[in-house]
């Protein structure tokens, strides 16, 4: 175990203000074994990835003047995503449902994930994560759509593998061009 | 009753020249008309029209059109110290005239503001300083 | 198919309308689903013609809050007066055209157009130029004359905000007609009225306007199969058939289709048992407010849709507009509505519910989408438009009935609202004027 992250899962009475790089290259293959596990439509894997009190969040961005004090999203207003473990795995059930006809021929799906920066975070064995996602899709002959957006992780360190502990997507859309989000990002 | 009209007309009556003979000393409105922190638009016949602020307990004078394009400030927002245009928003601060935000570029007049036995005065300037600061190159 | 089918010409004069939509063998011309010619005429016959709903009261609660929405496909601004009341501002400059508001919401104080700085009040009024004294000196130039265009009308039903373009359509209250009945359900049942979650989901998809208000008018049918993974997913099971008992009213183009079996089987979709709660434990007392018919239908596996292109689901309380942006593109607005006195528990319930099921992710949403951009799209093909469409589910099922007003059709896997919804669309197509159309 690298001496950094020895530090990081002490109860700290210093927060360090970085990380180190072996920890900064364990998240970036953790992120992109993730967008593997998407890619490939393997949501069980990608289940087991997730701590059991992940707060999974994708506010829906609205296009609001720039000194509106209100802002661009917030947690009580109608969002994509703001599920549990629970949430997300009923949304897998129907992922998985033969009868899920919008995944039959399956979608084309490529994460990139890009611009990764990892962070100390609040707690002992956690980091934050930012990233930069652009999300592929792809179905039938021609239909296609391309979402860029930003997530900041919190991932913990527990028991020698890190799990995703928070997810806040910000999507780069107000409308969502496209009919549907049929995808984790 | 009679009395107060007496001291009304009094009131009314009363000029006092400045040191520099520049000024006039003009009645423009009683103090109860400025409140609820709204201001108070007073047209006068040569200057043209002023807006009249109470804030904080203190009053102040300003031209009343907007420096841009010419709405009545007195039917601005009024925020702290600063008033809002309400033609394009444009801010302006209210003790010194100054413009503040886009569009507003040029200041407003402010004129020193008194106040006696219940009204408010505001020193504007008499004709003949205005038509020679008119000739100023 | 009639005989009778309109050539292209007369498609394209809007000649033949009427035969557009085949009463007899129940029957659609495939054509109004991508021509581009019907969509202009629409945009006209019905968009500038018909109430069209706007925004729920509470969106706008103070003056100066505004939307942003559509009428047709007419950029709107739905703004709070002074005075509370509203107007609908169309968000187009008098000058060269451009938007004077870029927002979706907000607060103002008036909207000022970027490009040369005409500026506008709340209520649409001009209120200054740049180089005003330019302008001024201008012969015949009044700026007291120049405001940005309005709605004709704007009319309120229980907290929520129809408006229309056209000055001779009768009063809302008229439109609606005895349709009113049924949405106090959703609107009326509870004295302190309703408001909607803060937020929208927005979203795009490739289809004809009418395929998904027809769905949400009348079709009971899809949802068992369509929406089989949705309802494995939170009932771990299929739908189960619908009841014979179930029925499909129509008024004046507006549907409602509802089943009786399940009463709160709408609101069960949304996967929390403290709505389930809700709606029981209030059955009573809507009961009482509404009479037992009413309180039953509350939360019933249903659908129901106002015409032209704003439909919910009771029960799911999902309330959105299906706004026409172009032939074969729709612009979905979906709003989600509670009642204000419900706790602040069931509106979290809700506002969840919603995402999980009737959203751009939602269990149930995900499905239909494909469906409707494919049965538009198909119609690319001179071929495929030429063939027939089925209309013709529950012919001969219209019962009559004295608990229930309007146009009462027996089983609610019916087509019977879907031929009301395209009647009342040929008779707003072939109408000149409202004097024209009759309630039906």
């Amino acid at each position: 175990m690298d001496g950094h992250l020895g530090v990081l899962t002490e109860a700290a009475a210093v927060v360090p203000t970085e990380v180190s790089h072996t920890v900064s290259r364990q998240v970036e293959r953790f992120l992109y074994r993730e967008a593997r596990l998407l890619d490939q439509g393997d949501y069980d894997a990608w289940l087991s990835l997730l701590a059991p009190d992940i707060h999974y969040w994708m506010p829906v961005i609205e296009n609001r003047a720039r000194d509106d004090p209100e802002g661009t999203y917030a947690p009580e207003r109608l969002a994509y995503y703001d599920d549990t473990i629970d949430d997300l795995r009923r949304r897998i059930v129907r992922f998985q449902a033969k009868t899920a006809w919008a995944e039959n021929p399956a979608t084309r799906h490529v994460h990139v994930i890009s611009n990764v920066e990892v962070e100390p975070g609040d707690s002992p064995g956690e980091v934050v994560a930012h990233s930069v996602f652009v999300n592929y899709r792809s179905r039938s002959e021609r239909d296609e759509v391309v979402l860029f957006g930003r997530r900041r992780d919190v991932l913990r360190h527990r028991d020698g593998v890190w799990l995703l502990a928070r997810r806040r997507i910000l999507i780069a859309q107000n409308v969502l061009l496209s009919k549907n989000l049929n995808v984790f990002l | 009753m009679g009395l107060r009209i007496r001291l009304r007309r009094a009131v009314l009556n009363m000029t006092t020249e400045s040191v520099d003979g520049a000024h006039i000393a003009t009645l423009l409105c009683s103090v109860d008309d400025v409140c609820g922190g709204r201001p108070k638009r007073v047209e006068l016949k040569e200057h043209g029209p002023v807006a009249v602020f109470r804030l904080n307990g203190t009053f102040y004078t300003i031209d009343d059109t907007c420096t841009h394009a010419q709405a009545s400030l007195a039917e601005g927002e009024v925020e702290g110290d600063i008033v809002i245009c309400p033609a394009h928003f444009g801010r302006f601060h209210i003790p010194t005239g100054k413009a503040i935000t886009f569009p507003v570029t040029q200041d407003l007049g402010i004129y020193a503001t008194f106040v006696r036995d219940g009204h408010v005065f505001a020193q504007l300037p008499c004709a003949r300083s205005r038509r020679a600061s008119s000739e100023l190159p | 198919m009639s005989e009778q089918r309109p050539t292209d010409t007369e498609m394209l004069t809007g000649r033949g309308s009427t035969c557009w939509y085949d009463e007899q063998n129940a029957c659609l011309d495939r054509r109004v689903f991508w021509d581009e010619h019907i969509y202009d005429q629409e945009l006209e016959r019905i968009f500038r013609r018909c109430w069209l709903f706007v925004a729920h009261e509470s969106q706008i609660p103070k003056p100066g809050a505004f939307v942003s929405t559509y009428m047709g496909n007419t950029s709107v601004l739905v703004v709070r007066q002074r005075d509370l009341s509203i107007k609908v501002l169309v968000n187009t400059c008098p000058h060269r055209g451009n938007r004077v508001c870029h927002a979706e919401l907000g607060n103002a104080r008036g909207f000022v157009c970027n490009y040369h700085g005409w500026s506008f009040g709340l209520d649409g009024r001009m209120t200054g130029l740049h180089e005003a004294a330019v302008f001024e000196r201008t012969p015949g130039f009044d700026k007291r004359k120049i405001g940005l265009p309005q709605a004709a009308q704007i009319a309120t039903y229980k907290g929520l905000v129809f408006a229309t373009f056209d000055p001779a359509a009768p009063p809302l209250d008229e439109y609606l007609g005895a349709y009113r009945w049924y949405l106090d359900i959703v609107l009326d049942n509870d004295e302190r009225g309703t408001e909607f979650l803060p937020g929208a989901f927005k979203s795009v998809m490739r289809c004809n306007w009418k395929v998904p208000a027809e769905n949400f008018t009348g079709d009971a049918l899809h949802a068992g199969w369509t929406h089989d993974a949705g309802s494995q997913a939170v009932f771990g099971k299929g739908i189960n058939p619908t009841s014979e008992d179930g029925l499909q009213i129509n008024i004046n183009g507006h549907g409602w289709q509802v089943d009786s079996k399940y009463p709160v089987g709408n609101a069960a979709t949304l996967g929390y048992k403290s709505i389930l709660r809700y709606f029981r434990e209030r059955e009573p007392a809507v009961a009482q407010r509404l009479g037992a018919v009413r309180a039953r239908m509350a939360g019933a596996i249903s659908s129901a849709s106002i015409f032209p292109n704003f439909s919910f689901l009771p029960g799911q309380s999902t309330f959105r507009v299906w706004h026409p942006l172009g032939p074969r593109e729709v612009e979905l607005h979906a709003f989600v509505l509670v009642n204000c006195g419900a706790p602040a528990e069931i509106k979290e319930a809700y506002r969840k519910g919603n995402m999980m099921t009737f959203s751009p992710t939602g269990l149930f949403e995900i499905d239909d989408g494909e469906n409707w951009e494919f049965c538009t799209q198909s119609n690319r093909s001179a071929e495929s438009r030429r063939q027939p469409s089925h209309y013709g589910l529950g012919l001969g099922s219209e019962v009559p009935s004295s608990e229930l007003p309007g146009n009462v059709f027996r089983c609610q896997v019916n087509d019977a609202n879907q031929r009301a919804f395209y009647r009342r669309w040929a008779q707003f197509m072939s109408a000149k004027s409202w004097t024209d159309i009759s309630a039906c």
